[in-house]
């Protein structure tokens, strides 16, 4: 009697997760991995002579595994209770920052990419001035939050990119001002990017360094949505905080100016995307997203043309600068494919701003192949 | 298949176990067997199962003939070429072509071959059959059957332990199924699954971050060292709990491949507790084969360097592992002729501690890619390259408690006694499986992250 009766636990044991797994429905798309699931991979002799259908096989049942989620979770903390802080590259740091550690410094490529951007303001008109915004990450400016000391080189990027750079090249430090700030909030807890606050901070050290006077203009700050979950969230599996994120416009810049989307033809009077704040990555209300070219014309009246160089870290600052240039043209390296030179020719361009935050830089690889593209004069 | 895998422990073991109980007799039982570990070798070595199915056959045929020829010593002699052809050529050819060229200068071309799973362990298991027979230590199997069930049973496929035949020879037609052993066999199958899954994987990222590192002051390199040292202990112990374990829940008692290795206080000590099953094959079937210790001191020192560096070379195709074996063969020739005495007066935590230091010196030369990589390795390890970076505490205090938890399988014995286990072990395994099975389903975890800063 007895010896059936754990014969038949046994069974029940050994059953019970096959076929809760064969019950449970297979989930299309993941909302926090933001990618689509594996599904039943394709049987066929190729498939499986070459083994692809048996690691498909298991790819499968993890990414369907019922409880992923959990399992995921589960995994999370029990690593944090042994006292592990850094979870795919995420540091658990203090006051509930999740922040990205840095990437790899590759002194030979940033000295490459340095020289390029050199290039660039010797090949330029004379008087084209050109500012270089190098933006140190969540790492460096919160140094004190990250965990067991852990310390950034961050600085010492900034540093050598800014003795590589010539005298034709204006590099605008931050670094101190967000230093002092840090009490305020400057970089998101669970994104990778900084908040409009701490874009403001240098947004007024970009002002000082290129003579704008921002006197006569009164910025607003606006919250527009609470529950931001960002990447570094998404990357680690935390779930624990939860960011605001805040618009910042120039008071009396309202419906003053045009957004042309030249990748989507498309025109519009503002700079946010509303509809990104009902989506998951709600840093994308910043001028929608990242896009090869965005041509944006005001009614500033101030003769100035600026062409912005830069990664997704410019997005919540380009607002700001709208009084201050007639036309603003914001490309971003990494889907642009057309002549820069050309560009800042035909435009009229007076002013270049670089923009990138460190950790964009430092693994950069369209920067470079855009800006070394330098049309021949022969034509001429 | 490995057993670290959702396919393996939710679907392959349940088939299998059910099917296996269903018959009633023994050889309907080793036919379940055969084909399951089929199944499992063709899971994850597709075409080189036909490889396995020849070893079968060839040294079913050799075994048969040994017994029955008049000059069964050729038999044997070339069934042994026959098997170190077919592993030389798999595993060494590489190794070969290329210590040729560079010691002649010329450039053969050498083919990449991709090393059939498991080849290691399996021809050494058809190799203890042959000799067995051969020195009538053991029958000759009449029956094909129970001589496939012993070369592809799949719980000690790819990983071992290495099972001499003569140990097994009665199992594979005589089984005893109790309750109490299938139980046992559960909880260290899940022992195996932890040590595994928890702790090797995770131990094993914090060595891949260090030894990633462009440059690491001396207690980092300590700290990558010692996560190396605890995860090849456990992924290799882990998967040997797991054999074994499997082992009890089909009937099959295996010998114990690990007990305790990082509790020894002396190399000749930690060579009686590591791989147990390996040591155990060279020692009976190279060792004193070759005149072990019976022909004077000379002969015993030549005999150990021999047996080491080809212990050191069973483990991987490149000269560093040579290295590896001669490292251990020199200094168990050192403890026998002259520290012995030395060591005799010394304590035993001094013992214990130039012990583990000898052996996580050694794992340097294993994991290294080159003999010079390990050599710059030990540098930084004894402070070539400063004492301490600004990620030392890093290391430290993030890593320290997994790391603890590695050691303690290496120190401490978790054997059963064969009795009902306990309602608590039951628990501490449920919770262990739930927790081995989320990180098993987390190593996927891969958000697909627009990261277009």
């Amino acid at each position: 009697m007895k010896k059936s009766a754990s014969r038949i636990i046994t069974i029940i044991f050994l059953c019970l997760m096959p076929v809760w797994m064969l019950a449970s429905k297979d989930v299309k798309f993941s909302e926090k991995e933001n990618r689509y699931m594996a599904t039943f991979p394709k049987i066929s002799v190729e498939t499986l002579k070459n083994g692809s259908f048996m690691s498909d096989f298991e790819t499968y049942l993890t990414d369907q595994f019922p409880v992923r989620n959990a399992c995921i979770a589960l995994k999370t903390n029990t690593l944090r209770l042994f006292g592990q802080r850094k979870i795919n590259d995420v540091y658990i740091a203090s006051n509930g920052y999740l922040i990205a550690d840095e990437e790899e410094f590759n002194e030979q490529k940033v000295e490459e990419l340095t020289k390029s951007i050199n290039n660039f303001a010797a090949n330029v008109d004379e008087k084209v001035d050109v500012n270089f915004m190098l933006v140190p990450n969540a790492v460096s400016i919160y140094e004190a939050k990250l965990p067991y000391n852990v310390k950034s080189t961050q600085r010492d990027t900034m540093d050598f990119v800014k003795d590589n750079l010539t005298d034709k090249v204006k590099f605008v430090d931050v670094y101190d001002d967000l230093k002092d700030n840090v009490s305020q909030q400057l970089y998101y807890k669970t994104d990778h990017h900084w908040t409009t606050r701490g874009a403001f901070i240098a947004f007024t050290d970009y002002a000082k360094a290129v003579g704008l006077n921002t006197d006569s203009v009164h910025y607003d700050f606006m919250a527009v949505a609470g529950d931001f979950q960002g990447t570094q969230a998404s990357n680690c599996g935390i779930y624990s905080s939860y960011d605001n994120v805040s618009i910042c416009v120039p008071e009396n810049s309202e419906g003053s100016y045009i957004v042309n989307y030249i990748e989507k033809t498309e025109k519009k009077a503002t700079l946010f995307d509303e509809s990104k704040l009902s989506e998951k990555d709600k840093y994308l209300v910043f001028m929608g997203g990242n896009y090869s070219e965005v041509d944006i014309t005001t009614n500033a009246g101030t003769g100035k043309n600026l062409l912005v160089i830069k990664d997704s870290y410019a997005n919540c600052m380009i607002p700001m600068l709208t009084p201050y240039y007639d036309h603003i043209i914001v490309v971003d390296p990494r889907y642009y494919y057309d002549n820069i030179y050309e560009l800042v020719q035909g435009s009229g361009i007076n002013e270049v701003l670089f923009l990138y935050n460190v950790n964009s830089y430092v693994t950069d690889n369209s920067l470079e192949d855009i800006l070394n593209n330098i049309p021949s004069n022969d034509a001429e | 298949m490995v057993f670290s895998s959702l396919n393996f422990l939710f679907i392959f073991l349940p088939i299998t176990l059910l099917l296996y109980y269903i018959c009633k007799d023994i050889t309907w039982k080793n036919v379940i067997l055969l084909i399951a570990s089929l199944v499992f070798y063709a899971w994850g070595e597709p075409v080189y199962i036909i490889l396995m199915v020849i070893s079968i056959f060839f040294n079913y045929l050799i075994g048969k003939d040994i017994e029955q020829s008049s000059h069964p010593k050729a038999t044997l002699v070339f069934g042994i070429i026959i098997n170190i052809l077919i592993l030389g050529y798999f595993k060494y050819s590489g190794m070969i072509v290329d210590t040729i060229n560079s010691i002649a200068g010329l450039s053969i071309h050498k083919r990449e071959l991709a090393l059939p799973v498991g080849i290691s362990f399996y021809t050494f298991q058809a190799m203890s059959y042959i000799i067995d027979v051969y020195r009538k230590d053991s029958k000759a199997q009449q029956k094909i059957l129970p001589f496939a069930v012993y070369i592809t049973m799949f719980p000690q496929l790819i990983a071992g332990p290495i099972v001499r035949y003569e140990d097994i020879e009665r199992q594979l037609t005589v089984r005893r199924f109790s309750g109490n052993d299938f139980s046992n066999g559960v909880l260290t199958f899940i022992k195996g699954l932890a040590q595994k899954v928890i702790l090797a994987n995770c131990i094993g990222a914090v060595h891949t971050e260090i030894l990633g590192m462009t440059d690491r002051g001396a207690v980092v390199a300590w700290i990558g060292a010692i996560a190396y040292t605890l995860q090849i202990f456990n992924d290799f112990a882990g998967y040997s709990n797991m054999a074994i374990g499997l082992g009890k829940m089909l009937g099959f008692t295996f010998p114990k491949n690990f007990d305790r290795p990082y509790a020894s206080t002396s190399v000749t000590e930690f060579w009686r507790r590591w791989h147990i099953s390996l040591s155990t094959w060279f020692k009976e079937y190279l060792y004193i084969p070759l005149g072990g210790n019976r022909k004077g001191k000379f002969r015993q020192i030549i005999n150990l360097l021999i047996v080491w560096s080809l212990t050191g070379l069973w483990h991987g195709a490149a000269w560093n592992f040579v290295a590896w074996g001669l490292y251990y063969g020199i200094l168990l020739i050192l403890e026998k002729f002259v520290l012995n005495k030395l060591r005799a007066k010394l304590p035993k935590a001094v013992n214990w501690l130039t012990t583990f230091i000898i052996v996580i010196i050694g794992w340097v030369f294993f994991f290294s890619s080159s003999f010079s990589g390990a050599v710059n390795y030990l540098g930084t390890m004894f402070g070539a390259n400063g004492f301490a970076t600004s990620d030392t505490l890093f290391y430290l205090f993030g890593y320290i408690i997994i790391m603890a938890l590695g050691m303690v399988p290496a120190v401490v014995s978790f054997d059963d006694n064969g009795k009902k286990p306990a309602a608590i072990k039951w628990i501490a395994c449920i919770l262990l499986f739930i927790l081995s099975v989320a990180f098993l389903v987390s190593e996927s975890y891969n958000p697909f992250l627009y990261f277009r800063f």
